[in-house]
């Protein structure tokens, strides 16, 4: 049985799946058949990053508002296990995050469209979020 | 004191005193408004390269200097201690780079020059590095 932290990792992975696919399949399609200056993606950025930071606060304070008993019985532990597995998984986004800003920093240095800067941070920047994610849950599964 | 924990204070002045020269030396291109973005760019393009081939030979020189110094501890592996504070100034570091590819992101969206873009991406690169650099530092000192 899961632990509450482990299914709050999961639905953190859910929120993040789910705004970035949103975000995707609303631009990648007018970037293969629209110049990039035609394209429509500020405002699709903006709502993917709220409903992603919302989905965080949701579940930060759905965790804050628990009283000790609910979070003992949703096994809520202030553990070893969990210190481990958070302190793993964001070493883990924060390489992958390290990799996005490089990338970005090389495409503005080379002077593509800062386009592609804005959208390699952002799809980076969600694709770490899930790789810190995933290695918290691996982590709780004794896979890493 | 570890091998670990030397190259960690080695690293930390290096990129440090790089980093510090680089945005001092480059705050009136970038702030000022003394250059165009066109000159701005290739300015902070260059010293750019610059620092990175600094920080290569720097780093090398430094490594070998410490282990020349002590080399039975040069050998060895990272124990379970160097682990749990490199996870610990990772998560740490990756943060702070989250907040400046937040701010870089905004930057592109708001149609700003690149080499401000980029330098903030510069910039969250830097201080990402240097709160991890801190972070171990005081967790090698205080004990984790």
């Amino acid at each position: 049985m899961p632990g509450f932290l482990e299914r709050m990792n999961r639905a953190v992975a859910l929120g993040t799946i789910l705004a970035l696919g949103w975000y995707l399949i609303r631009v990648v399609p007018q970037v293969t058949s629209w110049p990039l200056d035609e394209v429509s993606w500020k405002g699709e950025m903006v709502i993917a990053v709220v409903v992603f930071v919302a989905t965080l606060i949701a579940d930060i304070v759905r965790a804050a508002i628990s009283n000790r008993n609910e979070l003992d019985e949703a096994g809520v532990v202030d553990d070893e296990r969990d210190h481990a597995a958070e302190r793993r998984g964001d070493a883990w986004g924060g390489h992958a995050m390290h990799g996005t800003a490089f990338v970005a920093l090389m495409l503005l240095v080379l002077e593509f469209d800062p386009f592609w800067a804005a959208n390699t941070l952002f799809v980076g920047a969600m694709l770490a979020g899930l790789v810190s994610t995933l290695v918290k849950i691996l982590t709780y599964r004794g896979s890493v | 004191m570890s091998f670990y924990e030397k190259s960690n204070i080695a690293m930390l002045v290096v990129t440090g005193g790089t980093y510090a020269w680089y945005f001092a030396s480059s705050a009136d291109a970038l702030f000022g408004g003394s250059v165009t973005p066109e000159v701005a760019l290739a300015m902070t393009n260059l010293k750019m390269l610059v620092t990175v081939g600094i920080i290569i030979a720097a780093s090398i020189a430094a490594h070998i200097a410490i282990a020349i110094a002590a080399p039975s501890e040069a050998n060895g592996d990272a124990d379970e201690r160097d682990k749990l504070v490199e996870m610990r100034g990772g998560q740490r570091g990756g943060f702070v780079l989250a907040v400046f590819a937040l701010a870089a992101m905004a930057s592109a969206m708001t149609a700003q020059p690149y080499y401000l873009i980029a330098n903030l991406i510069l910039g969250g690169l830097v201080a990402s590095e240097l709160v991890k650099g801190v972070s171990k530092l005081v967790d090698y000192r205080r004990g984790v």
